[in-house]
């Protein structure tokens, strides 16, 4: 059975759509300077940022095939962040102990999550929804979820794409707002927080139905109105 | 921050000679220290700290040079700097956020050349480093790598191309390195490239490249791009390496064969004692 620890042992910290086949970004949280990739198998993976050898940030590589490579000397990971290849000396077999360490990471529900706890539960069934777009806020996760949970939403106004807000519901993972807009359309925004640092965060946000570029934009244009809102009432 | 220790005693580079006219003042930081550097109308430069003291002043290989303590010895020599024939070229400095024992060990480095240097100083598949010879040379207290080889697509700026380019490395003091390299318009000598880094704090420096050059065809404004062409690329990396600061502690960080020189430079800061810019936790 999980228990409420489990469940919110697992941190997005991205959007699937945002870590394509090959990509690698940088992911901060609670201390931890990680570099989060996914391999041509689009499988996800979590590794400490820094390549053992010389200490280059490994958010800085590139992936080729299943293996991530240091951009600095082209060391090569593979997916249990062993290291598998040493360009200088591609006839040495690197040691078992030239490892950087992983993170479970999993990509579920249209984001990328990641846990620090080994003995995390596997998440819940949840939707995949398409991605809208990753939202950096300088504000912690603790004063977002009260601002989220307070209902006071600010809104936007334009002809077109004003959009009034709602919170529909929030559960241990995300929060669903539901946005009126201007020319009478609705959309529904899933958002997932991940806390950064003790004064940042990102909302990583999805719509649960597939939207035109005008109801993306509007979305968009709230979801900055919210973070200036977060930022100026934190 | 570590005591400067045995550090403060060097020389550091704190001008380009030329950059400092007659009558010119220019203010630096030398390992949180300010330092006024000026020259007469005789040409003699001076240099005196933010007390108005005066500090110890030297020119030489295109550069003025202070200290903030008191240097045993007279600056290293470099007799090529002075050989009939070799262009002088100034092209620094570059500030770079990050320690100065690093910024010397990536200069001896060879093995990041096909991936942060593509296809001018290095190029997939020739990524292999070759065994090559380091010595910590007690007569001279110098670390000398020779006999190193690599694959270049365009090795210099007077190089068309690719070559294996033959390599000797000479680090003279923890904050200078000079490297020797196959020149190409003249097979019997090698040209020199030289780094010369001075330390505003540990993690913050000002590097500045010298060149002594036979090559008297190519641009100036190109030799000089050339140079900032690949210091900007090292600086990439440079900014981004973690600690800022150089561990001399072995287990911190994972070294190969191709890192022999890197290894020796370690080994030989630790050895002297110079830990301004390194990370002693663990030593």
């Amino acid at each position: 059975m999980n228990t409420a620890a489990d469940i919110t042992s697992w941190l997005p910290v991205a959007l699937s759509d945002g870590l394509p086949d090959g990509g690698v970004m940088r992911v901060q949280t609670a201390g931890h300077d990680l570099a989060l990739w996914r391999a041509h198998d689009h499988s996800v993976h979590c590794v400490d940022n820094r390549c053992p050898h010389r200490g280059m940030r490994l958010s800085f590589g590139f992936v080729r095939g299943n293996r991530l490579n240091c951009i600095y000397h082209g060391w090569q990971y593979g997916e249990t962040g062993a290291c598998a290849y040493i360009p200088a000396h591609p006839e040495l077999t690197p040691p078992e102990s030239l490892c950087v360490p992983t993170l479970p990471c999993v990509d579920h529900g249209g984001r990328v999550w990641i846990t620090l706890d080994p003995d995390a539960t596997a998440l819940p069934a949840m939707p995949a929804h398409p991605g809208l777009r990753s939202v950096a806020v300088n504000v912690s996760q603790d004063r977002i979820q009260a601002a989220l949970g307070s209902g006071a939403l600010p809104s936007t106004t334009h002809p077109q794409r004003g959009c009034s807000a709602r919170v529909l519901d929030t559960s241990a993972f995300d929060c669903r707002i539901a946005l009126d807009v201007a020319t009478g359309d609705t959309a529904t925004l899933v958002v997932s927080i991940q806390s950064v640092s003790a004064e940042r965060s990102q909302l990583h946000t999805q719509l649960t139905a597939a939207a035109s570029v005008e109801l993306k934009v509007a979305a968009s244009r709230w979801l900055d109105a919210l973070r200036d809102h977060l930022e100026a009432t934190a | 921050m570590t005591s400067p220790d045995i550090a403060q005693d060097d020389w550091y580079p704190v001008a380009i000679a030329a950059m400092l006219t007659a009558g010119a003042e220019q203010r630096v930081t030398l390992m949180s220290h300010t330092l006024r550097v000026t020259r007469d109308a005789a040409g003699k430069a001076t240099v005196t700290d933010d007390h108005g003291t005066a500090r110890p002043v030297c020119e030489a290989h295109g550069h003025v040079w202070s200290s903030i303590g008191t240097p045993p010895h007279p600056i290293f020599s470099l007799p090529e700097g002075v050989q009939d024939g070799r262009r002088l070229v100034d092209c620094g400095p570059v500030r770079v956020k990050a320690s100065p024992l690093r910024v010397v060990e990536n200069f001896l480095d060879i093995a990041h050349f096909p991936f942060v240097h593509t296809d001018i100083l290095g190029a997939e598949p020739h990524t292999v480093v070759a065994p090559y010879d380091v010595e910590i040379r007690d007569t001279v207290d110098e670390v000398w790598a020779t006999k190193v080889s690599f694959y270049q697509p365009q090795a210099a700026k007077s190089a068309s191309d690719g070559i294996v380019t033959e390599y000797e490395y000479r680090v003279p003091a923890p904050c200078a390195t000079i490297l020797y390299k196959t020149c190409p318009p003249r097979p019997a000598e090698m040209d020199v490239i030289a780094l010369f880094v001075r330390p505003l704090n540990e993690e913050l420096c000002d590097a500045y490249a010298w060149m002594a050059l036979f090559d008297d065809d190519t641009a100036l404004e190109d030799l000089i791009q050339f140079q900032q062409t690949i210091f900007l690329q090292d600086r990439s990396i440079l900014e981004n390496q973690v600690p800022r600061k150089l561990p001399l502690d072995p287990r911190m960080e994972s070294p190969t064969r191709a890192d022999k020189t890197s290894i020796a430079y370690r080994r030989w800061l630790k050895r002297r004692g110079y830990h301004y810019g390194a990370e002693t936790r663990g030593v």
